[in-house]
């Protein structure tokens, strides 16, 4: 039970379970597919949800998900455009896959037979 | 196509995480301008710090939870007088507490060189110096671990010395 004291936050995050906003980085990957990399994710996030992201906070939410097994990444080639570094290409696994239907799952779930919210009702 | 110059110090900033470094860079080649490039590397090193510091939260909690727990017992064992039981619960807590805190020392020490290592690329003459001041900083945690068992051997002391003192004044009320 003591030892419970010293279990790693890092630990603590492998529960299945994802932010919102890692749920929209899961999202965009599945949109881009093959080009899915910092740049492209960030536009992905801001086009489709109006937000303005991070780079830094993407990369954060990026390797939380990569710890969790949810996405993989890859090196591409280094471009004179980047100062010669390589573009880090990310991708949906099989488990995230199922984490993000299992999550879409309970959401439509949660929201079935919810009545209409209006403005000022909370 | 000629290309622009980033701000030298934000950009030293990242230049760790090569790929977040040349996706700010390639944006910045884009037209975006310098104080997007700050705000963004800015942003990144505060992401990078907080996910270190999310781990050294854990062990502080870890460590108030122990001082609390040993307050209460050693409130609860003052209250009953329970001074040989006491003495064994002292030498089990110091030994715990000794433990907790070196645990902790050196969690936070492995997290502290990390969240300096995720700020930037340190040349190996700052890390001399970094690393000497990471040592100076556990070298005084340590000091405090020995001063509390300092504290515990004079409590050790006392309620022997009470004792015998005790056994002395009831001899001689006999007598």
């Amino acid at each position: 039970m003591c030892c419970d004291i010293f279990i790693d936050s890092e630990d603590m995050t492998r529960k299945g379970y994802f932010s919102e906003f890692e749920l929209m980085i899961l999202l965009a990957l599945l949109y881009l597919g093959e080009e899915a990399y910092g740049v492209p994710i960030s536009h992905e996030i801001e086009k489709r949800c109006g937000r303005e992201v991070a780079l830094g906070s993407v990369y954060a939410a990026l390797d939380r998900l990569e710890e969790k097994g949810l996405v993989t990444s890859r090196l591409g080639d280094p471009t004179a455009e980047r100062g010669g570094r390589a573009k880090r290409y990310f991708r949906v696994t099989d488990q995230g896959l199922r984490d993000v239907r299992e999550t879409q799952r309970a959401l439509i779930e949660l929201w079935r037979g919810l009545p209409q919210l209006k403005e000022g009702l909370a | 196509m000629k290309l622009r110059r980033p701000p030298g110090i934000a950009a030293w900033l990242i230049e760790r995480n090569s790929p977040l470094a040349g996706d700010l860079l390639e944006e910045f080649q884009r037209g975006k301008s310098r104080g997007w490039f700050w705000r963004q590397a800015l942003f990144a090193v505060a992401a990078a710090c907080g996910r270190n510091i999310r781990v050294s939260r854990l062990y502080l909690k870890s460590y108030f939870i122990g001082f609390a727990a040993q307050a209460v017992v050693v409130f609860i064992l003052s209250r009953f007088h329970l001074w040989v039981f006491g003495v064994w619960a002292d030498s089990l807590l110091l030994l715990a507490t000794v433990v907790l805190k070196h645990k902790i020392a050196g969690g936070i020490g492995a997290d502290l060189s990390r969240i300096l290592a995720e700020c930037s690329e340190i040349d190996s003459r700052k890390r001399t110096a970094i690393s000497r001041l990471v040592a100076l900083w556990a070298f005084t945690l340590y000091l405090s671990v020995y001063s509390h068992g300092v504290m515990y051997a004079f409590w050790f002391s006392h309620d022997v010395l009470s004792v015998v003192f005790r056994r002395i004044e009831s001899g001689r009320r006999s007598a």
